[in-house]
């Protein structure tokens, strides 16, 4: 995080201004989904196609959980980088201990609530008697160290705005690699099966946790735990938690909508079809992901110029950035069109599970040569403090289109409606989105009139 | 070198804050900084001053916070992602970036902002707060703003929570506590008299051997 808002912001050239923001959120995007691809690939190839569906029918557990993450972390990171600008350290010690009682505490609750209820909350979420036993052995290690990940996610983003971004991102990689080394070694070597999978998580998480204490505990650090200012504020806990309510609600509500897209493929399509739709997820994620880092990179640019009032910058930051972000989900198309076989074969060698992946693959990026538009455009109407647009739009492409769809469609086209009803609200979301930049164009050009 | 002359003026709506501010400028040859001056200063480096305007002192972040949700719906580990966008806490700082620089290059009156915790380390800051009693100042409202008793009784409470929200959000203290401040004033019992006020502050002033 900056420091000041830099001037070169409005003077230095688009392009290499959006390629200094925009790279280290793109490797630390693309760290984040490499993680849950290599996890589902080893998986899919070492435990089989029903794993693969037990696996994929714990994401949104796995996101709920991270959401329980955000309720705490976000607002405990927003508070720490406010006081640290203010060098104002007594105080963000104690955020930064509030933090960690905090994570604790909900990571123990989480768990406990999720192990007592797990066969229900998994049944709810679309298991069957084939899958259930997958999806429980993966998630009874993931939730017994619970506290791990949320203390790993928690602490991670304080280091990251307590001006150290570089040493964030190598814990991030060094998870990354730690589980990559670690889940062939207990899948295959030690035969642990899924729930070996799971173990390799919580040890790389746990290994970058152990350096992210030490750098969090180093007393020659102005921010560090201590053990004088140890202790909750509950003042200061309620204020990071109202920060992180309205995130928290954004992804509850998105875990509701995998629950329903699954429980929709079970219905309409058995089992293999929430397999099916894991793959896609995964292999879709990993060039969304770097389409969210190059809007990471643009916002700075975007609110500098536009609150400058330099519109022409504003919008050639966005005519670029959207170039950058059609060119991946661009390929991300042909790669699903020309190659899909090829592409799910990486996670299952199943000849059944690989035709569904393959079929669904290529509808869900039916109109990906173009959604990158409305990604960027989105980000956009955030980067320049139209928070309500923001939310609208985001909202309307994963939730006000993609609901009525999913329960519409099937009910004509089996599962296939279940997959049109990704690009189906793709499409409507670009339609709104597209108006919407139009009018804002209309006004940029107006005012843009009236001072000249 | 030399550190300049600081007074810091936090201070209740309509308790006649900003004319103690304006008679201690014109006493000192100092400049007063207000929202609009410091926007303006801001300006000069680069930063629109609507953008100050429209979100004064206010702290209501509910809807900023749901957009960094946006990252975290599309993938499950990605929550960690930081705000780089221009929003309310960056222009607080950018706000606080220009009240030191000010305050190290010509010193000044500082009205509101939080002047007094921001500019906490100046070794030459007088913190002042004017308060007055409820009366006084919707008497003061009712005439500078032409409102009616009730309007103005609810312009001024509106106002105080509003300034208490912005202070207590930034500072993690209590707006008005008199811990934060060297004088806590109230002008109601100087007859509402900013003189008299001035002549207080300039008292305390000289047994500090500031002037």
């Amino acid at each position: 995080m900056a420091e000041n808002i830099p001037l070169e912001l409005g003077t230095e050239k688009i392009g290499k201004l959006l390629k200094q923001y925009a790279m280290p959120a793109i490797i630390a995007m693309t760290a984040s989904s490499l993680y849950n691809m290599v996890d589902s690939i080893f998986i899919g190839q070492g435990c089989g196609p029903m794993a693969i569906s037990g696996l994929a029918l714990t994401f949104p557990l796995m996101n709920l959980s991270a959401a329980f993450g955000t309720l705490v972390g976000v607002g405990g990171a927003t508070l720490i980088s406010v006081l640290l600008g203010q060098k104002n350290y007594p105080v963000a010690k104690k955020v930064l201990s509030n933090v960690f009682i905090l994570n604790v505490l909900v990571g123990i609750l989480f768990s406990t609530v999720a192990l007592i209820f797990l066969n229900p909350i998994l049944r709810f979420f679309g298991a069957s008697d084939a899958t259930l036993p997958y999806a429980r052995s993966y998630m009874i290690p993931i939730l017994a160290g619970n506290i791990i990940t949320h203390l790993y996610f928690g602490l991670n983003s304080i280091v990251r705005v307590s001006g150290h971004p570089q040493k964030a991102m190598y814990a991030t990689i060094l998870t990354v690699t730690l589980n990559t080394i670690l889940d062939p070694i207990f899948i295959f070597v030690f035969k642990m099966g899924i729930q070996g999978a799971a173990i390799a998580t919580v040890i790389s998480q746990c290994t970058a946790l152990v350096w992210i204490m030490r750098i969090i505990c180093d007393k020659r650090e102005f921010l560090h735990l201590s053990r004088d200012t140890f202790g909750i504020d509950w003042g200061i806990a309620r204020r990071s938690l109202a920060i992180g309510l309205a995130p928290f609600l954004m992804n509850v509500a998105s875990c509701f909508v995998v629950i329903f897209i699954n429980n929709q493929f079970k219905r309409y399509g058995g089992d293999l079809a929430i397999g099916a739709y894991g793959i896609v997820n995964r292999l879709v994620f990993l060039f969304l992901m770097i389409v969210m880092g190059f809007n990471q990179g643009m916002q700075p640019i975007a609110g500098y110029n536009y609150g400058a009032k330099q519109y022409d910058r504003t919008l050639e930051v966005l005519r670029l950035t959207i170039k950058c972000a059609l060119v991946v989900t661009f390929t991300c198309f042909i790669v699903g069109m020309c190659f899909p076989r090829a592409a799910v074969s990486l996670f299952t060698h199943d000849e059944e599970l690989i035709g569904l992946a393959a079929r669904g693959f290529r509808i869900t990026v039916l109109i990906f040569f173009i959604i990158g538009r409305q990604m960027v455009i989105t980000n956009f109407f955030q980067s320049i403090g139209m928070a309500n647009k923001a939310i609208f739009l985001s909202l309307s492409r994963q939730l006000i289109f993609l609901l009525p769809f999913l329960a519409i469609l099937p009910i004509w086209f089996g599962a296939d409606g279940v997959w049109f009803s990704m690009p189906a609200s793709d499409l409507a979301a670009l339609v709104v989105t597209e108006i919407m930049l139009a009018r804002l164009k209309k006004s940029f050009k107006k005012e843009q009139e009236l001072t000249a | 070198m030399e550190s300049h002359l600081i007074i810091t003026v936090g201070r209740q709506l309509g308790a006649g804050g900003l004319g103690v501010a304006r008679q201690l400028a014109q006493e000192f040859g100092l400049k007063v900084f207000d929202k609009e001056l410091l926007a303006e200063v801001a300006r000069e480096s680069g930063i629109d001053a609507t953008r100050f305007e429209k979100r004064d002192e206010k702290s209501s972040r509910g809807v900023l916070g749901a957009l960094q949700a946006f990252r975290s719906i599309f993938g499950m580990y990605n929550r960690a992602g930081t705000e780089t966008v221009m929003n309310e806490d960056q222009l607080f700082r950018i706000q606080s970036d220009v009240m030191r620089e000010i305050a190290a290059k010509e010193g000044g009156i500082f009205v509101g902002r939080c002047a007094d915790y921001v500019l906490r380390d100046q070794p030459r800051l007088v913190a002042v707060f004017i308060s007055a009693s409820l009366d006084s100042r919707v008497k003061r409202i009712m005439a500078g703003e032409n409102l009616s008793e009730e309007d103005a009784r609810r312009y001024v409470e509106q106002g105080d929570r509003k300034r208490a929200e912005y202070y207590n959000y930034y500072t993690f203290k209590k707006w008005g506590d008199s811990a934060s401040y060297d004088l806590c004033i109230d002008s109601s019992k100087l007859d509402d008299d900013i003189d008299k006020v001035v002549d207080l502050i300039k008292y305390y002033m000289k047994q500090r051997k500031l002037i």
